[in-house]
């Protein structure tokens, strides 16, 4: 026995204090996350696959790999943690039952300290490697320059040390259990077996109590909270993770008439779960590395969101849970208006985040706010949303109009057909812009060459108001939705096609939010089934032209669709050129979460940005498959003097390579 | 102080319009209605006053059932109540009827300010307030781009051709509003729901003691045409000076706009 | 039984006070009334002269330093006065803001029907009047069967012809006995070059094609002799040639003048968003393939620096500046 009772006495006391701090500090954390209002997308159920994500994120550092270098070192620090949970166990118990082993005196307990050994080593050099990555290479990521991760890594990497210390002291000195299976430890004791007995049994106290205070400083940690509290509130966040759509918005109860407060104006309107993200950030950075805004000298960079959200939790939170005051109003004060209005929802943050934290919605939450609650926004705003709602377009082109673009056609619409195959959902863009009914014109093409039976609405279309619901305008949306939703009530089809992925999401991922639930499908897989099925035929252009392809967020990281546009352009023969932001890592266009309608007057223009990088590749040409893209890139290219470079809607590829041989009529006939 | 502000339902500008099968009146099936423009400027106007200075703002509107619509969004911006006058049918009112029924309607609110749009967009009729006014002896100013209101007098910009002028009226008094006069507010959720909750008095012809004899229009719409659906399109030939010319000849004479 | 018509001055009298007296004329002729005129202001002095060829036989003139400025308190009165005075059937004046104020007024007095804002008018045992409506969308023909009945004509629509009468004798008058409840402070005319944008009647607006901002006076001497606004395309203000309060379109300004001129602007929706209900749109770009000529009433194919000053230059010449 090592300790002496005072010793014992005193770590009792230590013990007892810890715990104590440690337990208030934990009902507190817990007590902030519960102030938070109810989260209606959390749904009871599912707890099966949660746990199964969750244990496969945590133990097998899914997301965190991503980037081997890092992740590898962290990986090794993870699972040291649980190796070492049962050293601390043992450690601490043992200082009042001698010899005490979780595993007892078995075979699991001699692997064990075999296995502990090696992940001191291990976690030591995850440590060095992590720590020399942020603080010494430092990627541009990582750009706050953190005390808190210096302290955070000193401990780990202390505790380590202390366990092997206190390991080879015990070891020199022969009480060392299992000591034949310490390999690291027995292999440092050989370094203090020149010290004197009487020298080297104060340092084993030393060494012991160096060990068990890096431990209780490492739980310290987790309750201040320091960034390390992630290793508990991370795998709950990944645990509780919302099981709706990433593009599914909450749906705000409108109807409500004791509701108060719409949207997020204070800390404690967010849900619980939008606070657990908070505590689950490890300021990883990942969120920034393909934010548009951040890559743009824009004031909005999500790691520093959330930092500043989460710092405002713990300095004000507490105070109201406790009954001593209000915590003060989020935007404008804690987070800047120019913030809250850059962020463009492509999701970047959100598909790269390793703690499952959603950034998107907190912004758009405290758009709610100021909209719905203050209608304080951007003068465009209004425009568009005032031209939304009464003229059912952004432009406020007459609504009487919708179907101009088609006259020539021969595009049937429903209210005279009442029923076809597909419905095929212009959208304003191709409704109204020049642009647009071009892309439109090439999708009718196609659809008559494959004698597709399909049918439009016509003037019976209107905006779906998807950007208004992003720029926090949540009654104008729904208004639009239930008119919508009755207009497709009346009409047969079974399917939708929209060649928009903003369409897309609104009639996938959120009109099922309203009991309405419809087969939607993107033309770019519309047109790869067409092509697979034989029924559209083209000409693989032996000239292949270098094609550099722009994934939409909305169809790339909203809808997972990465493949078929590729594979499309592949087979008109267009030599198909990732950028080196592409698929997962796509960079946005500028446009999305309505700012299409806003002026971008920060920083550097996103579309600029975008396109420059686009025609880097050295491509001929750019194909994207969104309009709100391909208006952004084509301005992008004239703004980087780069107008040789079209940018070419994927429909618009297809339909010139359309061979008239597998062209059918517009009867169907070949 | 007592606002009353007089607003009409119209069609959205934006709209396709069509002559209807009569070929006298615009077919109003399907059109999408809105308040008038300028009327959104005069209830932004009420409310700010009520919000600077305390007042009772009343909006006033005259028409079918569905100017309910409208008085409701005046009522989201922050207007306290509504007033309805309901007119038989739901087109056709001539300004000097519909300006005579307002008068009487507006004079039983008792107001010690009338704000109004200086037109309503759909029959850019541009004469009901100044009629209610004299009916109801106010001094008024139409087009008014800057309004200054104390308990006793309303000191107003009026805009003219090439120049504007401020004026100063004793209350009450009739202003009619120009665009510049302010920004119109976007109403925010919690006023639209407790909108839904004020008060809408419903007035009638009879109730007024009125007859909708004077409601007949003493002129008559003999045919309604659309001028020109599209654009001409127009793309000028010839030598610069020959296409200058033509365009300049174009705009005055066939246009008539210079 | 009379005609009269209502003669707009400020300072001396105003072109459209000629339009007025012209088209009242017609309707003299053809209904075989006698014509009238209404001069109110501070003098009509020599003016009267500038009114023979209309076959007016009398203009009656209210002079007074109070009557200089439009109040409705004083011309109401007077106009309400003479016309039953002179047993009129119809009533016409100038569609200005002056003359609809005036004559709505006047027609809320005698509850009478009045056609605001008229195209054309002509007798036809009634006045009948061409008015448009829903911003010029539809234009309706319309009879005033009641008398008087009143009607205010559009400046510049109106041919002014005059045929050999002589001036009309002058009926000089006073002001009224009314107490003036409106008081007039403060008369600005408005400093040539600073036309607001939303409200300009005519807009020049620059994009891409002017190539470099130091080229904004080739627009900017066009504005001035048209009394124009300056407008941009978002293009040109993110290019930081101009200041953003310039900019039509989506996110700029919404324009809806009489005319619309867009110099080097190709035409993007956004742009469209913002002066696609401008009455008249002329286009002037070097690219023939540009949206903006699908939009346009009148186009030009062209250089724009070449255009430009040759079209400023004929406007100079046909505008007598």
């Amino acid at each position: 026995m090592l300790l002496t009772l005072p010793e014992r006495l005193i770590f009792a006391l230590v013990l007892i204090g810890c715990i104590g701090w440690f337990a208030q500090r934990t009902v507190l954390l817990v007590r902030l996350i519960r102030m938070g209002a109810d989260d209606p997308d959390i749904t009871p159920g599912l707890w099966r696959t949660r746990l199964a994500d969750m244990l496969l994120d945590v133990f097998l550092q899914r997301k965190v790999l991503r980037k081997p270098y890092v992740g590898s070192f962290h990986l090794l620090i993870v699972w040291g943690f649980f190796v070492f949970a049962v050293n601390t166990v043992n450690h601490f118990t043992g200082a009042f039952l001698p010899g005490f082993h979780l595993f007892g005196d078995t075979f699991a307990a001699r692997g064990y300290a075999a296995i502990a050994d090696l992940f001191a080593l291990l976690i030591i050099t995850g440590v060095v490697g992590m720590a020399v990555r942020r603080h010494v290479l430092r990627p541009p990521i990582l750009t706050r320059p953190s005390v808190e991760s210096a302290i955070v890594f000193t401990c780990i990497g202390g505790a380590m040390v202390a366990y092997l210390f206190a390991g080879s002291t015990k070891a020199a000195l022969g009480i060392l259990r299992h000591s034949e299976y310490h390999f690291a430890c027995t292999f440092f004791a050989r370094y203090l077996e020149s010290i004197p007995a009487s020298l080297l049994r104060p340092l084993a106290h030393v060494a012991w109590w160096s060990d068990a205070l890096m431990h209780l400083a490492l739980i310290g940690l987790l309750v201040i909270p320091t960034k390390h509290l992630h290793l508990v509130a991370g795998p709950i966040n990944l645990l509780f993770r919302r099981p709706r759509p990433r593009g599914a918005m909450t749906r705000l109860n409108l109807e409500d008439e004791s509701a108060e407060q719409f949207g997020v104006a204070k800390i404690e309107q967010f849900t619980w779960k939008q606070n657990l993200d908070l505590y689950a950030c490890i300021e990883c950075g990942r969120c920034l590395e393909y934010c548009p805004t951040a890559l743009s000298d824009k004031p909005l960079r999500p790691k520093e969101l959330i930092v500043d959200l989460k710092d405002h939790l713990i300095a004000h939170g507490p105070a109201r849970v406790n009954g001593k005051g209000e915590t003060p109003t989020l935007p404008g004060g804690v987070v800047a208006t120019d913030v809250i209005w850059a962020c463009t929802t492509c999701a970047a943050c959100v598909e790269h985040c390793p703690m499952g934290i959603e950034h998107v919605d907190k912004l758009t939450d405290m758009r709610r706010h100021l909209v719905l609650m203050e209608a304080a926004f951007p003068e465009t705003a209004e425009t568009a949303f005032r031209q939304m709602e009464t003229a059912g377009n952004p432009w406020g082109f007459p609504p009487g109009d919708r179907a101009a673009w088609a006259q020539d056609l021969d595009v049937a619409t429903f209210a005279e057909k009442r029923r076809a195959e597909v419905l095929y959902w212009v959208g304003c863009n191709g409704s109204y812009d020049d642009r647009g009914k071009r892309i439109a014109r090439a999708m009718v093409k196609i659809l008559q060459a494959a004698g597709v039976d399909f049918a439009i609405l016509g003037t019976e279309e209107r905006c779906h108001c998807e950007s208004a619901r992003r720029l926090g305008n949540e009654l104008l949306y729904q208004t639009a939705a239930q008119e919508i939703m009755e207009t497709l009530k009346q009409y047969e089809f079974s399917r939708i096609l929209v060649t928009c992925p903003h369409c897309l999401n609104t009639f996938i991922n959120e009109y099922s939010a309203f009991d309405a639930h419809y087969r939607v499908v993107h033309h770019t897989e519309f047109i790869a089934e067409l092509l697979d099925g034989g029924r559209l035929r083209v000409n693989a252009s032996p000239s292949g032209r270098a094609t550099v392809y722009h994934d939409s967020c909305y169809l790339g990281r909203y809808h997972d669709t990465y493949d078929a546009p590729r594979r499309v352009l592949a087979t008109a023969g267009q030599r198909v050129i990732d950028p080196p932001h592409a698929r997962e890592r796509g960079l946005c266009c500028g446009a999305g979460g309505g700012r299409m309608w806003l002026e971008e007057t920060l920083g550097v223009p996103i579309n600029a940005l975008r396109a420059r990088e686009l025609a880097e590749t050295g491509a001929h040409q750019t194909a994207a498959a969104c309009p709100f893209c391909i208006t952004m890139l084509t301005d992008g290219m004239k703004s980087a003097h780069r107008e040789d470079i079209a940018v070419l809607d994927i429909a618009e590829i297809i339909a010139d390579a359309l061979t008239s041989a597998g062209a059918h009529g517009p009867d169907g006939s070949e | 102080m007592k606002i009353v502000v007089l607003v009409k339902r119209v069609p959205d500008t934006a709209s396709v319009f069509k002559v209807a099968s009569d070929g006298r009146s615009v077919e109003l099936d399907g059109l999408k209605f809105v308040m008038s423009p300028y009327d959104e400027h005069a209830v932004e106007e009420a409310i700010r006053l009520k919000e600077k200075m305390g007042a009772e703002v009343i909006v006033l509107s005259a028409g079918p059932p569905e100017c309910k619509e409208v008085i409701r969004s005046a009522l989201a911006m922050g207007a306290d109540a509504g007033a309805h006058l309901l007119l038989p049918g739901d087109t056709g009112y001539a300004s000097r009827g519909v300006a005579e029924a307002l008068a009487v309607a507006a004079k039983t609110l008792e107001p010690d300010l009338i704000l109004a749009g200086k037109q309503a967009v759909d029959d850019d009729a541009a004469q009901v307030p100044e009629r209610v006014a004299e009916l109801l002896d106010l001094p008024h100013a139409s087009i008014v781009t800057r309004l200054e209101c104390t308990a006793t007098a309303v000191t107003v910009d009026c805009e003219v051709e090439g120049g504007q002028f401020t004026a100063e009226l004793p209350l009450p008094a009739l202003v009619t509003a120009q665009k510049g006069l302010n920004t119109p507010r976007y109403p925010t959720l919690p006023n639209i729901m407790k909108a839904k909750k004020k008060e809408i008095r419903e007035l009638t012809l009879d109730k007024l003691g009125l007859s909708g004899d004077r409601l007949a229009a003493g002129m008559t719409v003999t045919a309604m045409a659309l001028p020109r659906q599209q654009r001409l399109g127009k793309i000028l030939d010839g030598d610069t000076a020959q296409r200058v010319k033509e365009l300049v000849r174009a705009l005055r004479e066939d246009e008539k706009v210079l | 039984m009379s005609i009269l018509a209502i003669l707009e001055q400020r300072g001396g009298l105003k072109p459209c006070a000629y339009e007025t007296l012209s088209a009242a004329a017609t309707i003299a002729k053809a209904s075989g009334m006698p014509l009238r005129a209404l001069y109110i202001g501070a003098g009509l002095g020599e003016d009267a002269q500038s009114l023979a060829g209309f076959g007016a036989a009398t203009v009656y003139a209210y002079e007074d330093p109070e009557l200089t400025h439009f109040t409705p308190d004083a011309y109401v009165p007077i106009v309400v006065g003479l016309a039953r005075e002179l047993d009129a059937k119809v009533i016409l004046g100038s569609a200005t803001s002056v003359g609809k104020a005036l004559c709505a007024s006047v027609a809320g007095r005698l509850g009478v029907e009045l056609a605001q804002d008229c195209t054309a008018v002509a007798w036809d045992s009634a006045l009948a009047a061409t008015k448009p409506l829903y911003a010029g969308k539809v234009v309706a023909e319309m009879r005033l069967d009641a008398t008087p009945a009143m009607a205010t004509l559009r400046p510049n629509v109106v041919r002014v012809e005059r045929n050999e009468t002589p001036p009309p004798s002058v009926v000089q008058r006073g002001k009224p006995e009314v107490t003036l409840r409106t008081i007039i402070r403060d008369v600005v005319s408005a400093a040539a070059g600073t036309v607001e944008l939303t409200e300009a009647k005519i807009v020049v607006s620059g994009g891409r094609g002017l190539g470099d901002p130091k080229h904004w006076p080739v627009l900017q001497s066009l504005c001035d002799t048209l009394g124009a606004a300056l407008g941009a395309s978002r293009a040109a203000v993110d290019a930081g040639w101009i200041a953003h309060p310039h900019q039509v379109g989506q996110t700029g300004k919404v324009v809806s003048p009489d005319v619309y001129i867009a110099c080097g602007i190709s035409g993007a929706i956004q742009h469209q968003a913002g002066m696609r209900t401008a009455r008249l749109i002329v286009a002037i770009n070097k690219d023939p393939d540009a949206p903006i000529f699908k939009i346009c009433d009148y186009g030009i194919v062209g250089d724009l620096f070449e255009i430009v000053p040759a079209l400023n230059e004929e406007f100079r010449r046909v505008l007598g500046k």
